[in-house]
């Protein structure tokens, strides 16, 4: 009984320690308060003050919140979370992630617009939000958005498994042309980003020889599902991210046919781009931060220029680099004119499936 | 193999990865115990605290978390019906009829030695198999998907006690309420009836909660409260005794190899892998009709086979680098963050990361049930809690639970509307289980079944090409059948006895 007894005695503070634990964990995750960091980063603010001045909006002087609409993990969480920890060192203020799922990314939006327009809620935004943008039923437009800037692209690339008889796009591509609907592109959703690209490429292909490469897109929920497809020989061919695919690559259980980025990529040297092939197709899968139109236009100046030092730090870069991307911190109206031209794209796609 | 294998022991032995596992497996069982909160929500959480540390120990900590969330879900689904985890569900079914027996000492302690026995196998088939198993997972595409989504249905029967039809009722409305939400084939919202926060359907969280805790909720409340019945002391703290653990290990062992195998498949997972192996328990067992009603057997399959899926899961993300469940997506980010890109070449390239990886994970199950028999003693009190504070608690947590999925408000009523749909299904005797097996199922077998006519180009035959899909279909027939053959036999054997009976 007495052994019971002195048991029960360790049992309680050590349960009560993993609890703290468990808040400070959540705390972490769900925005932290962040009480000393504000402090301490307040000195080189009041250091820059008298520079600040002239554009009279004191900016920020207040913890800011950054929307992230995907599951804690996933490449938008990560960046965002990069973003908040270098971020900071250049805004002065904390910059606290809230995880805001559901709707597929509509949820968040919705928030983010129902929120106080003063910059200190913003949202980490990807190529995905011109696909929310033609749901039917979604209540918002691109002129309800304030882009803000750009941070990240991520260029597409084909896949074939290892032991595929195709060991060029070209091969490929003559295959498809001679066998309509033949060639099957596992790929993320339909009418999602991989989908508006592809399509967008199919459009140029038959621009450039005449002749339509019809494929079969076939949609899995997530991206590394579809590339599992793709290593299992389940389908002809695939559409990912090559950050995604590096080891698999490396193992020899697939192989990178074409990548849509301006230049050869470091890390695939030997795989040419679209560009060089002879179709005017570089396209990337772009993330970036947005807030509410309506927001203070010196405020989003203070933001573009804070996040834009905060991007091309080395800190930031090095990430950027670790998953095979492309820095990317385009301005506001820059920002725009894509997320506009993507989103007319989208509608592009999602009215030719209709039609099928 | 054994010399990295010290290697990885080495690595691991130092007293802050003792003390990081020790931490990791105690936020674990908190984590996976609440519900709303699972595994890869936890690892999620702690992964930004981890940025820190080394590699290695990051990994010690976050796989020792998610091992352990796997087990944490049945505290709750135990004491108060309330699956901590979607895995745990199945945990539940006989769980929660032990624990009011006043047998919940019986169910924890079996449902920690499984949960260990399940996380030690699948660490050592990650060891020793992973390679061969990963390639086996690869040659699942759609079809084979699909067949093993229509032989995961076909246990509808074993979930539904006694009236099939009603159980068929349930599945039929589960499989019907998982098409609300965006069609991936097409991009078009199904049912959504203009609100887009069901976009993408209903989340599985607010829908157990409501189904399973809000639903029991609801049914204590129709009981009398006033009283507090204080229960004896020691009620519900016996342990298993050796021989009903030693009766327990075929049903542990099948369910070990079932849980590695489902877990392996990136398009599968450890609900699944439970929902299944508690069904093969109870077609395996001598005594099915005690299955539901509080069947040891019941909690073990369950367990070992949610924990074993944790090693399955692991298994494509260091053969292949493909995650093979949502957690471990999370710990792709993880190791994307130091710079680590998983895959194959990580074996040879990074032999300290992946053996202290499998060194930590033995240990982390070790401890596991260490904390887990140690605490077993407090969770059977909730015996003791007065049902007027332990409803109110259940509502809290369930409510905090559902918010906590997407902060939004819209899960909690969803959670409300389907504690009251399982609040009326009790009533009028309809099993609740069924309806999660086909929302759970349901979304996997359209979306294979559609994706494999696209992929041959609507040509049915590709169900039939390969070996595994066809083995699948068979299984799925044969399991279909086997509980109206059984049936068939005991009833024909109850009337020759009542005819012997007459002529005596």
């Amino acid at each position: 009984m007495q052994a019971r007894n002195r048991k029960k005695k360790w049992l309680g503070p050590i349960i009560l320690l993993c609890l703290a634990l468990v808040f400070l964990a959540g705390c972490g995750g769900g925005g932290k308060t962040g009480a000393g960091a504000g402090e301490s980063a307040s000195a080189p603010k009041g250091a820059e003050k008298p520079k600040e001045e002239k554009p009279k909006v004191n900016f920020p002087t207040k913890p800011i919140t950054l929307i992230c609409w995907s599951s804690p993990g996933s490449p938008v969480d990560v960046m965002s979370r990069q973003i908040s920890k270098v971020g900071e060192k250049y805004l002065g203020q904390p910059i606290n992630v809230l995880t805001k799922q559901g709707g597929g990314g509509a949820d968040a939006v919705t928030y983010l617009l129902k929120q106080p327009k003063d910059g200190y809620t913003i949202l980490a935004a990807t190529a995905s939000l011109a696909g929310l943008f033609n749901r039917e039923g979604i209540p918002f437009k691109p002129d309800d958005i304030q882009p803000i800037i750009g941070v990240q692209a991520d260029p597409y690339c084909i896949i074939v498994p290892g032991n595929s008889p195709f060991k060029s796009f070209q091969e490929l591509l003559e295959y498809g042309q001679k066998n309509p609907g033949k060639v099957t592109i596992s790929g993320p959703f339909a009418a999602g980003a991989h989908h508006v690209r592809f399509y967008q490429l199919q459009k140029i292909i038959k621009q450039k020889t005449g002749k339509a490469f019809d494929v079969t897109w076939v949609p899995f929920e997530g991206g590394s599902e579809a590339v599992a497809n793709v290593m299992g020989g389940h389908s002809v061919a695939g559409h990912t991210n090559p950050g995604n695919i590096k080891a698999q690559v490396a193992a020899g259980k697939l192989k990178i046919l074409s990548v849509s980025s301006e230049k050869r990529l470091d890390s695939f040297p030997d795989v040419p781009t679209y560009k060089e092939m002879g179709y005017d197709f570089v396209a990337y899968h772009w993330r970036g931060i947005v807030g509410p139109k309506g927001m203070p236009q010196e405020v989003v100046d203070i933001l573009y220029q804070k996040l834009k030092q905060a991007i091309e730090d080395p800190e930031f870069q090095k990430y950027i680099k670790s998953v095979e991307m492309i820095s990317w911190p385009v301005s506001p109206s820059e920002f725009d004119k894509e997320i506009r031209e993507f989103t007319a794209a989208t509608q592009e796609v999602v009215k030719a499936i209709e039609k099928k | 193999m054994l010399e990295n294998m010290l290697m990885g022991f080495d690595v691991i032995f130092s007293w802050q990865n003792l003390l990081l596992i020790v931490l990791g497996v105690s936020i674990g069982i908190l984590v996976g115990a609440t519900p709303g909160l699972s595994g890869s929500t936890g690892v999620a959480l702690l992964l930004p605290f981890t940025f820190g540390l080394p590699v290695t120990s990051s990994l010690v900590v976050l796989c020792a978390l998610y091992t352990a969330a796997e087990y944490g879900g049945s505290i709750t689904a135990i004491a108060i019906n309330t699956p901590g985890t979607p895995a745990a569900v199945a945990t539940a079914f006989d769980g929660y009829p032990l624990f009011q027996q006043g047998k919940g000492g019986k169910a924890l302690g079996v449902s920690i030695v499984a949960s260990t026995y399940g996380g030690l196998f699948s660490t050592l088939v990650l060891i020793f198999a992973s390679v061969p198993l990963a390639n086996f997972a690869l040659r699942f595409g759609p079809p084979e998907y699909f067949a093993l989504g229509v032989f995961g249905l076909t246990i509808i029967a074993s979930l539904s006690s006694e009236n099939w039809v009603k159980g068929f009722v349930a599945a039929v409305l589960g499989l019907l309420l998982k098409t609300v939400g965006v069609d991936p084939f097409s991009g078009y919202p199904r049912f959504i009836f203009g609100k887009f926060e069901l976009m993408n359907g209903f989340h599985i969280v607010p829908v157990l909660l409501g189904l399973f805790a809000v639903s029991e909720v609801f049914r204590m409340l129709e009981e009398e409260i006033g009283e507090r019945k204080l229960m004896d002391k020691t009620f519900g703290r016996i342990l298993p005794t050796i021989k009903e653990y030693i009766g327990l290990i075929p049903t542990i062992l099948r369910s070990g190899v079932i849980g590695v195998v489902i877990g392996v498949m990136p398009g599968a997972g450890a609900t699944i892998a439970s929902l299944i192996s508690y069904d093969q328990a109870k077609k395996m067992s001598k005594n099915p009709e005690k299955f539901g009603k509080g069947a040891l057997e019941g909690v073990a399959a369950s367990e070992a086979a949610n924990n074993a899926s944790v090693g399955g899961a692991l298994i494509p993300l260091l053969a292949l680098g493909v995650p093979g469940s949502a957690t471990t997506a999370i710990l792709v980010g993880a190791l994307m963050m130091k710079n680590i890109t998983p895959g194959p070449e990580l074996f040879s390239k990074m032999p300290e990361v992946v053996y202290g990886l499998f060194a930590s994970l033995l240990l982390a199950n070790i401890v596991m049930l260490i904390v887990g028999l140690g605490a077993t003693n407090i969770w059977v009190r909730v015996n003791r809690i007065p049902k007027t504070v332990l409803c109110a608690a259940i509502l809290a947590i369930s409510f905090v639970g559902s918010y906590a999925i997407g902060n939004s408000l819209f899960d909690v009523w969803v959670l409300l509307g389907f504690g009251v749909l399982g609040y009326v299904f009790k009533r009028y005797g309809f099993p609740v289980a069924p309806i999660v097996l086909a929302m759970v199922l349901g979304f996997m077998v359209e979306s294979s079944f559609r994706r494999a006519l696209l992929t041959s180009g609507g040509d049915y035959r590709i169900f039939f090409h390969s070996g595994i899909s066809v083995a699948l279909l068979i299984m799925a027939v044969i399991s279909f059948c086997l509980p109206f053959i059984s049936e068939y036999r005991r009833r024909k054997k109850a009337r020759t006895m009542a005819n012997i009976d007459i002529e005596r």
